[in-house]
């Protein structure tokens, strides 16, 4: 049952932040949507891991996977998310500088 | 919908029905797949390409191994194991209850078997021997019923007279045997005991093994021996157990002298069942334990007597005999080691309850192995299987020996 959730909410997070990018015009492969996969992947991997330690009662096992995977998880993560941000502002401020020039153009 | 959303949605659509089936079949692909990664299998070759003999190596006598040179030659004392001489309530894992556990485990097993061939039931003679198609029919009918009987791996080996006691080899002769084949049989012992040792506790994980051996292999045993093939099933003694486990393809050779199964780790134990019907032999299978050990250093680190070579593989040519000095491997120094078990009144098994190898069979510790075959990771993975908390030191440690006994449900 546990594994039949992980997945679920894998699927569902993982298919929500690509509707998210398609949205915003941001689904590129690589690395938008690579990355977020990763993360993704490796923030369940620690999960699973933790689960899987807990049944067998090693809890500083399941501690420190959760530390390590996790962790490392959430720093790709966040890198995944300054890249998207860092892409959204450029292009934002691509096209203010788009909006100057044809205003100086009408000019 | 478009062409390249349609081939988009019938390929996801295609892998979660190919995943379904896959989780869901008999025979798991994900689980079979996790106990054999990684696991190469040496086909054509037998143990004597895999490490140095010398050649001329005759066969080990059983006289000069450490237990009969104490049991039976009287050359130091035999270890006295489990007596309750130290016995203390108050000391976690060597209360009255633990060394109550460990004697009630062993009761199958009994002196008899250790060091004796367990000799089947008598047959009818007029029974007819049943002939197989082929070797390989014999191999995998015999593997299958030998699974039935609760054998946790199995593997069958050519019968090698260099692995044999000398002894052994003449007590066949007397009792007019000519075993073609060896059908090794790996029974498992309970992880979570095994990490209780060196306490009472932990000691009922060997003895309920041993109990386990004598029940699986006297059962195949039995079994051919009504198909009309002579067979008979042998614990520790007869041969050496870790070269035909390696020979039947169940393992590798590890720093402390056992075997290292892919599943179980060093946590298992081997009996043997010779017979002279001719069966499909399985070959040697390497899947990087060796490389391992070279770098790990925790058994050497782990153990109490020190027994553990540090050193590279050798033929062991500063131990005594109770050591064979004709095969290149790493070994422990038997009378160092068999010293502290008197000392402690166990058979201690430190070295396979710290071994990183010893563990549950979960797809985690499977991806561990795997990983740890990786050249870069494996120089950390000792460090990391520390940090994670596996190979904790259960003397006196009142919080894992209660971890230990409420982890079995009763409700």
């Amino acid at each position: 049952m546990f594994w039949l959730l992980l997945g679920i909410v894998m699927t569902v997070v993982q298919l929500t932040i690509r509707k998210k990018l398609q949205s915003i015009g941001k689904a590129k492969l690589f690395p938008n949507c690579i990355l977020v996969l990763l993360a993704n992947l490796t923030i369940s991997f620690s999960i699973a891991w933790a689960y899987s330690s807990v049944l067998e009662y090693q809890m500083k096992a399941a501690m420190v996977g959760l530390l390590i995977f996790g962790g490392t998880g959430l720093i790709i993560a966040i890198i995944a998310y300054r890249i998207i941000k860092k892409d959204t502002l450029s292009l934002s401020k691509k096209e203010v500088k788009k909006e100057e020039k044809e205003q100086l153009t009408e000019v | 919908m478009k062409r390249r959303e349609f081939l988009k949605k019938s390929a996801i659509a295609g892998g979660a029905v190919a995943m379904t089936t896959a989780l869901t079949s008999k025979k798991s692909l994900v689980e079979a797949a996790g106990t054999n990664i990684g696991v190469e299998k040496q086909k054509g070759k037998s143990l004597k390409d895999l490490t140095e003999i010398k050649p001329g190596r005759k066969p080990f006598k059983k006289n000069d191994i450490v237990f009969d040179r104490a049991r039976v030659n009287k050359e130091f004392p035999f270890a006295r194991l489990w007596a309750p001489d130290k016995l203390d309530n108050n000391e976690p894992g060597w209360g009255h209850l633990d060394y109550a556990l460990v004697h009630g485990a062993r009761i199958s097993w009994g002196s008899d078997f250790f060091y004796h061939l367990r000799e089947p039931k008598s047959v009818d003679p007029n029974t007819p021997q049943y002939k197989f198609k082929n070797p390989q029919e014999a191999a995998t009918h015999l593997k299958r019923v030998a699974k039935i009987y609760k054998a946790d791996d199995v593997g069958i080996a050519p019968y090698d007279e260099q692995w044999t006691y000398q002894e052994n080899i003449e007590e066949f002769e007397g009792l007019n045997f000519k075993p073609k084949s060896v059908i090794v049989i790996l029974i498992k012992m309970n992880t979570d005991m095994m990490y209780l040792n060196p306490t009472m506790t932990g000691q009922a994980a060997p003895a309920l093994g041993y109990s386990n051996m004598a029940e699986v292999g006297g059962k195949v045993a039995q079994f051919l021996s009504s198909l009309g093939y002579k067979s008979y099933a042998g614990g520790n003694d007869w041969g050496l157990s870790v070269p035909y486990a390696i020979e039947a393809g169940l393992g590798e050779g590890n720093r402390f002298g056992l075997l290292t199964h892919p599943s179980f780790g060093s946590c298992c134990r081997i009996v043997k069942v010779y017979t002279e019907l001719d069966m499909q032999r399985d070959y040697p299978i390497t899947f990087g334990v060796k490389e391992f050990c070279k770098v790990c250093m925790k058994c050497a680190d782990s153990c109490p007597s020190n027994a553990i070579t540090r050193e590279g593989e050798s033929f062991n040519e500063r131990l005594d005999k109770s050591v064979d000095k004709n095969v290149k491997k790493w070994t422990t120094d038997a009378i160092t080691c068999f010293g502290f078990w008197d000392e402690n009144r166990t058979d201690c098994g430190r070295c396979i309850a710290v071994c990183p190898y010893t563990k549950h069979d979960e797809w985690h510790h499977q991806f561990s192995r795997v990983a740890a075959g990786v050249p870069g990771v494996r120089n950390v993975a000792r460090y990391l299987d520390d940090l994670f908390g596996y190979g904790e030191d259960p003397t006196g440690n009142t919080k894992m020996h209660n971890r230990f006994w409420s982890s079995i449900d009763v409700d």
